[in-house]
């Protein structure tokens, strides 16, 4: 999450021999790490300003663990019915939904403000933003800490580590590093799909309220086996909103499951690939929204 | 009448709102779909045709229903009477020569009704083009599961308004109240039939008021409850109405006694 991506002032002499290039380069990284500094001095101001309120702060993380814990426990009473879900055993369905929700709790926890970007636009606060001397994103970055939302990581972790247990998983180092990289592209690819609501906001003023279809109904729906949804609902998350490649190819390879198409390998490998298009998309939605913002005049 | 204005404006109010009506609809209407893909592939995997008492219609129903009812029932929370409480609007709604209680009701009927109609119904109709639904038999059907679903909407009233008047109290009524609203949606049937659940929890669930208000209006409309079971499922609904407005009304005396509101 560095300066890099902000809309800062304009870059200084661009396209100027391989000089610029280097200059730009450094001046990126330093732009990075002095970013990425102020990101953990706000971030520790906000752990903070929470721990002044510290009954709001316990009520607020259970809420949560229990809010995203009951879809656990859905899976946990179908269980207790059924032996499988599409073929997919309980210990297996953990493992898909862990690692969806580690991925958009990682997501959640650096991209809250532009999760809650609506307030901003509507009050008119981005102006100020605006005219502070560092970048829109780093800024919106470290609006917001979310403490509480650390209920869903915890949440989420667990199921995961259930999963991986009652797998008794035998993987080499390869698989495991996979497994890292799989949580990590997940969560690039929800930190799209904020950016892109974000994005919204800045043509909507309002916030729509389908975006979170692909947020949170993205993240329930991939705690899921793909195969089992229809076919409308099941091709626009493979091919439109690549949800598929966060959590299912992935697993899907991990656990050598019956792959529903084509060679589970070659789709395990495009995950990554295609989740870091998502974020790709989110940013240049974002920097587009940043552009075309008018204030609300407030 | 001053109620019967009240629940129009409020009922007009809603009307106003069309963007979020529509928004909310597709959102509803995707999580259901997804909802009955899932029970789909659970009953289709197993080759089983009945769980529970529940046939792959009633359960596919089920889902329809429940998602039918987020908005009538305000299932994610409702937190208005908690915000003038928290802000001290509240002096000026007590200034009002109306019952405090009724005045929210009377407010809270309006917005169902209009929920009903905007984001209850769509919803149905939606889902009987995607899937095969279950539609109440007949007349007494549809008669019992209308006196239940309004019970229901009752029941739901006085228990929101009981979380929100614990403002009175804590700072942090907030929080707890998310707790609240989130533990009933497992509680009443919501996330997953009551039928489901295992035996312990069941038994336990069955002593809340919960169930009456998502569940068994459900089973009435998938016609599971029949004679006996089902004057005493109505019975045990309206006990809960009963019960349930007599503590927000009691836990509203007691709270606005001590009520500070500074400034104004």
């Amino acid at each position: 999450m560095s300066g890099a991506w902000a809309t800062g002032p304009p870059a200084t002499g661009a396209g100027d021999g391989l000089e610029s290039v280097g200059a730009a380069l450094r001046r990126a990284v330093s732009d990075g790490r002095s970013g990425a500094a102020l990101y953990v001095r706000l971030a520790a101001a906000r752990t903070r300003g929470q721990m002044q309120y510290k009954v709001s702060f316990v009520l607020e993380s259970l809420a949560t663990f229990i809010g995203t814990g009951l879809d656990f426990v859905t899976i946990l009473v179908f269980f207790t019915r059924f032996d499988h879900i599409g073929g997919w055993t309980m210990p297996e369905v953990a493992l898909l939904y862990g690692l969806v929700g580690v991925s958009f709790a990682l997501a959640q926890f650096l991209g809250a403000g532009f999760e809650d970007f609506e307030e901003v636009i509507r009050r008119g606060t981005f102006d100020q933003v605006l005219v502070k001397p560092r970048g829109a994103f780093l800024q919106v970055t470290g609006s917001q800490f979310p403490l509480r939302r650390a209920g869903r990581l915890l949440q989420a972790g667990t199921v995961l580590a259930l999963a991986l247990w009652w797998l008794e998983v035998e993987w080499g180092p390869g698989k495991w590093a996979f497994l890292g990289w799989t949580v990590l592209g997940g969560a690039l690819f929800f930190m799209g799909l904020l950016l892109l609501k974000a994005a919204v906001c800045f043509f909507t003023v309002q916030s729509v309220e389908a975006t979170n279809v692909l947020t949170y109904g993205g993240q329930e729906m991939a705690g899921y086996p793909m195969h089992i949804y229809g076919p409308w609902l099941r091709r626009a998350f493979v091919f439109v909103v690549p949800l598929a490649f966060v959590n299912y190819f992935p697993a899907v390879y991990l656990l050598g499951k019956p792959s529903p198409m084509g060679d589970a390998a070659t789709y395990a490998a495009l995950a990554f690939p295609l989740c870091g298009v998502v974020l790709l998309f989110g940013i240049a939605a974002w920097r587009v929204g940043v552009r075309h913002y008018q204030s609300t005049g407030s | 009448m001053l109620h019967l204005a009240l629940a129009q404006t409020s009922f007009k109010r809603m009307v106003s709102y069309r963007a979020a009506t529509l928004a909310g609809l597709v959102t509803n209407f995707f999580f259901g779909a997804m909802r009955a893909y899932i029970f789909i592939a659970l009953y289709r995997g197993a080759g089983k045709t009945v769980v529970a008492g529940y046939s792959i219609e009633d359960a596919v129903t089920y889902t329809a229903l429940t998602q039918a009812a987020i908005a009538p029932l305000l299932l994610f929370g409702w937190w208005d009477v908690m915000r003038t409480i928290q802000s001290g609007d509240i002096a000026s709604d007590l200034t009002k020569p109306i019952d405090y209680y009724s005045f929210w009701l009377a407010r809270d009927l309006g917005r169902a009704l209009h929920d009903v109609l905007a984001r209850g119904v769509p919803i149905l109709l939606a889902y009987s083009l995607v899937f095969d639904i279950v539609w109440p038999g007949s007349a007494a059907a549809w008669a019992g599961f209308g006196v239940s679903a309004l019970l229901a909407l009752l029941i739901s009233f006085s228990w929101r308004f009981v979380v929100n008047v614990s403002a009175f109290w804590s700072t942090d009524a907030f929080g707890l109240g998310r707790v609240a609203y989130m533990s009933v949606l497992l509680l009443s049937g919501f996330l997953v039939p009551v039928a489901f659940f295992p035996d312990w929890l069941q038994g336990l669930v069955r002593l809340l008021p919960f169930p009456a208000m998502v569940n068994t209006p459900i089973e009435l409309w998938l016609g599971m409850l029949t004679g006996r079971e089902l004057a005493a499922a109505l019975l045990v609904q309206t006990a809960w109405v009963v019960g349930l407005a007599a503590l927000a009304r009691f836990a509203y005396g007691r709270g606005v006694a001590r009520l500070a509101v500074q400034g104004g």
